[in-house]
């Protein structure tokens, strides 16, 4: 009866991993755990038997078969997997999972690199960092600790030269630097030629094909004081002047929004930075795409966030910055109030995702709000201040903040739950829950007439789609999930092709005012934050602070789930260190 | 996308296919082995188009794939068992779903069913005991296919707590 039992076991689990494969993105931690279980009856490989039998598959030449059975096996099978493959490797494209694009190979690198990898530059000297200023889309990877004895430095990339290429600090460590900034943000009235040309750029650039990452595409900044709209919808009308607000990036890196970090240490550095009202400020980078087996310690990070000092009336009412920026046309306004946004954090101010770090260090975060306070945030992380997803990763760092304003901490200070890259399996099943329940209520301009009132949030059958890779596989399949006779705003982000008239509006109106994360929290505060964050685990998405750790009282590996201490990270004196520091 | 390690990739992914081939051919080790193998040999000879695909789907496409090379022995051996060209002994393969009709099993289903919803056991229905695939079951059921794709999803974290509780 027993065995029957395992039979009746084994066929089942056996068919649950057959249904996870089906479904082209299989959770394999579901499919490991059947696995261990039929093991438990049908014996399990050692590794070294696994060993023989990868020598033997990679040993094999291609027309030669590993078994005897199948020595006589037709060459149409041959064919058969060559399409399957094709076919696979479409789907497989379509169905990565943030977890694949957390996860590196060069996280995985078990040692320093000697040589210079190829597309790289080698950075060997601090003289050799003005190179990255100087590319700020080059591939760079650091052959040298570097000791910067305790000078000031220049965060590398600031908004309108951002870094947008790849830093491999190849387990090397840059220390004992300060930075004095202002957190203030920048300020910059361009024309309207010259915004239209940036713009441009913008999409250009990212439409090229190198910026796989995609992550901060948009440029952080935001308009205000412009009498009128940067609005395709009405009228096309491009006007003569606009007041732009930038993000103020501080850090080694300052703008990186776009960059990828990897494999670096920093140590003995102090960043500091006053009159903050939008910032992002932290020790690797202000603003990083992704930042990946780095790590930051004995660092602190001190931020004063500013109050807000300008009045703002429309036609004699007080406004806030989002319904500012949903205006109507021709709604006469002559300012905002302005409000503070500051994100901190040991590694980075704001991050798209971290993947195996750890900081220690201190950080100290202040605020003070005016009296009819507003939306203004100070988010304050032992890792960032904002993120979208932090896994297998520590924190021993203090941080302390304060401020009569929204503030938040942890080890992300503030997630954003959705994470910026949507594959397109989630994709679809976020339009499904959307156009099924409606999750999310958006402020529909077109149903606001009234212009001297506080306009209402209504429901509104709305999506949303983050291109990544400008794959057009991709587009075609939004393409054929998209129809605006069914939903009234289409919402799509890197794409051209796929924009319409009537969500340009709220394209052109929350692009120029909010970056990505910043964007997906304002449609997280508008929705069901429970049902959507459902939503995305039920989708396997991995979004959050996901298997990270304070680790006292942790001293053996085992207490860290999620880490890889085969490859990345090893245990020495009771913690978690990375391996490529050696 | 990352470019994968071949080899880490096999480590990591044939200990679980050739549980798969175990679990759903109700086959011994041995025989998974040469599945697996066989099939982790195709991948290997087309490495070059899948090193950068996520692991997980690269496992799914193994596992379509032992499962043809499954049903192509078994169909060529049911449709004429004199031709078989095989050097070695056959082996005992069962009817595939053969095992699905035993008693037991169908007590053990109804067991897990009886902890699953309406909808769910439509779905477990046709996910897991008739294996048809999401295309398959959408149609089936008159769904989307990403609504489909959602309630698995959820049907497999339940899966997954059940299944914890049973064994």
């Amino acid at each position: 009866m027993k065995k029957l039992k395992d039979k009746s076991e084994r066929l089942l689990l056996g068919k649950i991993i057959e249904a996870e494969a089906e479904s082209g993105n299989p959770d394999m931690k579901l499919v490991r755990e059947c696995t261990d279980k039929i093991e438990a009856t049908a014996g399990k490989l050692t590794d070294s038997e696994i060993e023989a039998k990868l020598a033997k598959i990679t040993g094999a030449k291609k027309t030669t078969v590993t078994h005897a059975r199948f020595k006589k096996r037709k060459l149409w099978v041959s064919v058969v997997a060559a399409s399957l493959a094709v076919v696979m490797v479409t789907a497989a494209a379509a169905t990565s999972n943030l977890w694949g694009w957390l996860t590196f190979p060069f996280t995985r690198d078990s040692g320093q690199l000697t040589e210079v990898p190829e597309g790289y530059v080698g950075i060997y000297t601090e003289a050799d960092l003005d190179l990255i200023r100087n590319d700020p889309d080059g591939n760079f990877i650091l052959m040298a600790d570097i000791d910067l004895g305790g000078k000031e430095h220049t965060p590398i990339g600031d908004y309108l030269n951002p870094f947008d290429g790849m830093f491999n600090g190849n387990g090397h460590v840059i220390s004992n630097f300060t930075i004095n900034a202002s957190g203030a943000s920048i300020w910059e009235t361009v024309s309207g030629e010259e915004l239209q040309a940036r713009w441009n750029a913008q999409k250009k650039k990212l439409n090229s094909g190198k910026y796989k990452i995609d992550v901060f595409n948009l440029p952080a900044y935001s308009i205000f004081g412009l009498d009128g709209r940067f609005d395709e919808r009405y009228d096309n009308k491009t006007y003569e002047e606009y007041d732009m607000q930038y993000i103020s990036s501080v850090g080694f890196f300052g703008d990186a929004g776009n960059a990828t970090i990897t494999g670096l240490g920093v140590e003995n550095a102090t960043v500091s930075v006053t009159d903050a009202d939008y910032a992002a400020v932290g020790v690797i980078a202000g603003r990083a795409g992704y930042i990946s087996a780095c790590y930051v310690k004995d660092s602190t990070v001190t931020i004063g966030a500013n109050t807000a000092d300008v009045e703002a009336y429309a036609n004699g009412r007080e406004m806030d910055i989002f319904e500012y920026m949903m205006k109507e046309p021709g709604l006469s306004i002559r300012g905002c109030e302005r409000v503070y946004s500051v994100s901190a954090g040991l590694l980075a101010g704001e991050v798209f995702a971290i993947d195996s770090c750890y900081t220690d260090g201190t950080l100290n975060a202040s605020g003070i709000g005016s009296d009819n306070i507003d939306y203004s945030t100070l988010s304050a992380g032992s890792l960032a201040g904002y993120g979208g997803s932090a896994v297998s990763s520590y924190s021993t760092a203090t941080v302390n903040i304060e401020g009569n304003v929204f503030r938040s901490q942890g080890m992300l200070g503030k997630a954003c739950l959705t994470p910026c890259i949507v594959p397109t399996p989630v994709f679809e099943t976020l339009v499904n829950e959307h156009m099924s329940g409606g999750y999310f209520y958006f402020y529909d301009i077109n149903k606001r007439n009234d212009k001297d009132t506080k306009a209402s949030f209504e429901k509104t059958l709305f999506c949303f789609y983050y291109l990544h890779g400008n794959d057009l596989e991709d587009l075609t399949s939004v393409e054929s999930y998209i129809s605006l006779e069914d939903i009234e705003y289409a919402f799509f982000i890197d794409g051209d092709g796929v924009r319409t008239m009537d969500s340009m509006c709220i394209i052109s109106a929350m692009s120029t005012h909010y970056d990505r994360l910043q964007l997906m929290e304002l449609l997280e505060r508008l929705g069901d934050i429970d049902a959507i964050e459902q939503l995305y685990k039920d989708a396997g998405m991995r979004v959050g602070a996901i298997c990270c750790y304070t680790p006292e009282g942790k001293e053996k590996a085992e207490f860290y789930e999620g880490f890889d201490f085969g490859e990345v990270w090893t245990m020495k004196n009771g913690m978690p260190v990375l391996k490529i520091f050696g | 996308m990352k470019e994968i390690d071949f080899s880490a990739f096999f480590k990591e992914y044939y200990p679980p296919l050739r549980a798969f081939c175990v679990a759903r051919f109700s086959i011994d080790g041995y025989d998974a082995d040469d599945y697996a193998s066989q099939a982790f040999s195709d991948l290997w000879q087309t490495w070059d188009n899948f090193k950068n695909s996520p692991p997980p789907s690269i496992f799914s496409w193994l596992c379509m794939r032992v499962k043809s090379l499954f049903i192509d022995e078994y169909r060529k051996r049911k449709r004429a068992p004199d031709e078989v060209e095989y050097n070695e002994e056959l082996h005992g393969i069962p009817d595939i779903d053969g095992a699905a009709e035993d008693e037991s099993y169908q007590a053990y289903l109804s067991e897990i069913r009886s902890k699953l919803g309406e909808r769910e056991n439509e779905i477990f229905t046709a996910m897991v005991e008739q294996s048809l695939g999401i295309d398959r079951t959408a149609e089936l059921l008159g769904m989307t296919r990403s609504g489909t794709l959602t309630a698995w999803y959820r049907l497999r974290t339940k899966l997954s707590g059940i299944l914890k509780n049973i064994f």
